[in-house]
């Protein structure tokens, strides 16, 4: 390996550039989750949905910025379909939780819920929180700087989606054929950074880290 | 303790590095940068190549630059794929402020520009060093569904 010192100094003078150029770190945000939501619409057109939508403003998609309702009557989301099959695709929604489930109760406090950054679901209906029942694919979106800490919390999501079983036929096909969850539903860790390359392993729990640039 | 490969002369390289930046261009962004490797590094403590591949896996990913240019190719190609998306421009995001929930465009937000950066072959080489010290730890097919047995 050739690596000197000239090419890690070049390398630092580029990020401390490109940081300087960026921008707004949401906005950076928000355009890798753009990428996600594409990687995603391309695998599910791949399996033969048709997608469509029908934006609130011509030429604009609107999303929550935030943890948000499904039923906000300014977002919008896209809607896949074949001859059996209907499913949503929806940004930064959040959904109620296994432990939430438990507990009997339909009050929605804040710890009763988690957004999920791009999912996809099964048609909702017109409530505010949709189920975690509901999801068909989960999936969450880093860039940037790599940080353990984003895998302690999609593990922690991992555990409000569902219980740990053995491998199941998957929610999400077009994905994965077996998730070993119950629901059987994949969610999925994209990180625009290799440091997220090492925690594969972790699809034994259900949760895919997959490091994605974007 | 994983046997040093070079890992200890990179990272040394990294630190000067980061010294002559910071004589030269400030301390704020420095740090910052500092602190991405700082903190990758942390990961890995008793093997030197892993942490210095950590270190320049956080200098590649330092803060991401998509420019307008790229949100326009990546708004393309959803639309192509999603019925009723024809002339997408722009994504914006509704967030909710003291003064009431406002709509945030996303491509006002993001740079024109971006600035020059690594050649396609020198960044193949750090990213292949960077993977080679930090191989998925199971390379064979991270989708197999395991888990425990009934």
């Amino acid at each position: 390996m050739t690596i000197n010192k000239p090419l890690i100094l070049k390398a630092m003078r580029v990020a401390i550039a490109r940081a300087k150029a960026s921008g707004s770190p949401y906005a950076q945000g928000k355009a890798y989750e753009l990428r996600v939501l594409l990687k995603l619409l391309r695998i599910i057109d791949g399996a033969g949905y048709t997608l469509t939508c029908a934006p609130k403003q011509a030429g604009v998609l609107t999303f929550g910025g935030g943890p948000c309702k499904a039923n906000h009557p300014q977002h919008d989301f896209i809607s896949g379909s074949t001859s059996t099959h209907k499913l949503e695709i929806r940004v930064s929604v959040q959904v109620t939780t296994l432990s939430h489930s438990w507990k009997g109760t339909k009050v929605v406090k804040a710890a009763d819920r988690h957004e999920i950054d791009v999912g996809v679901y099964r048609p909702i209906a017109t409530r505010s929180y949709p189920a975690f029942s509901e999801l068909i694919l989960g999936a969450s979106c880093k860039t940037g700087s790599w940080c353990k800490a984003y895998v302690r919390e999609a593990l922690g999501m991992r555990r409000e989606l569902g219980f740990l079983t053995s491998a199941k036929a998957s929610s999400a096909p077009w994905f994965t054929a077996a998730v070993p969850c119950d629901p059987p539903v994949p969610f999925i860790l994209y990180a625009s950074n290799a440091g997220s390359a090492v925690y594969a392993s972790l699809a034994a729990l259900g949760l895919y880290v997959e490091h994605y640039k974007g | 303790m994983a046997k040093d490969q070079g890992g200890e002369e990179r990272i040394r390289a990294i630190k000067e590095a980061l010294d002559i930046l910071d004589r030269e261009l400030g301390r704020e962004i420095v740090e910052s940068l500092r602190s991405a490797i700082v903190e990758a590094m942390q990961e890995y403590e008793g093997d030197t190549n892993a942490q210095a591949a950590a270190a320049l896996a956080a200098v590649l990913d330092f803060r991401p630059v998509t420019t307008q240019g790229a949100l326009s190719e990546t708004l393309d190609e959803i639309a192509g794929l999603v019925e009723g998306l024809t002339g997408l421009e722009d994504v914006q995001y509704v967030v909710e402020t003291l003064e009431g929930p406002r709509a945030y465009s996303i491509r006002s937000h993001l740079p024109t520009e971006s600035p020059a950066g690594l050649t396609d072959n020198e960044e193949a080489e750090l990213e292949s060093y960077i993977v080679q010290y930090l191989a998925p730890d199971e390379p064979s097919d991270q989708r197999a569904p395991r888990g425990p047995q009934p």
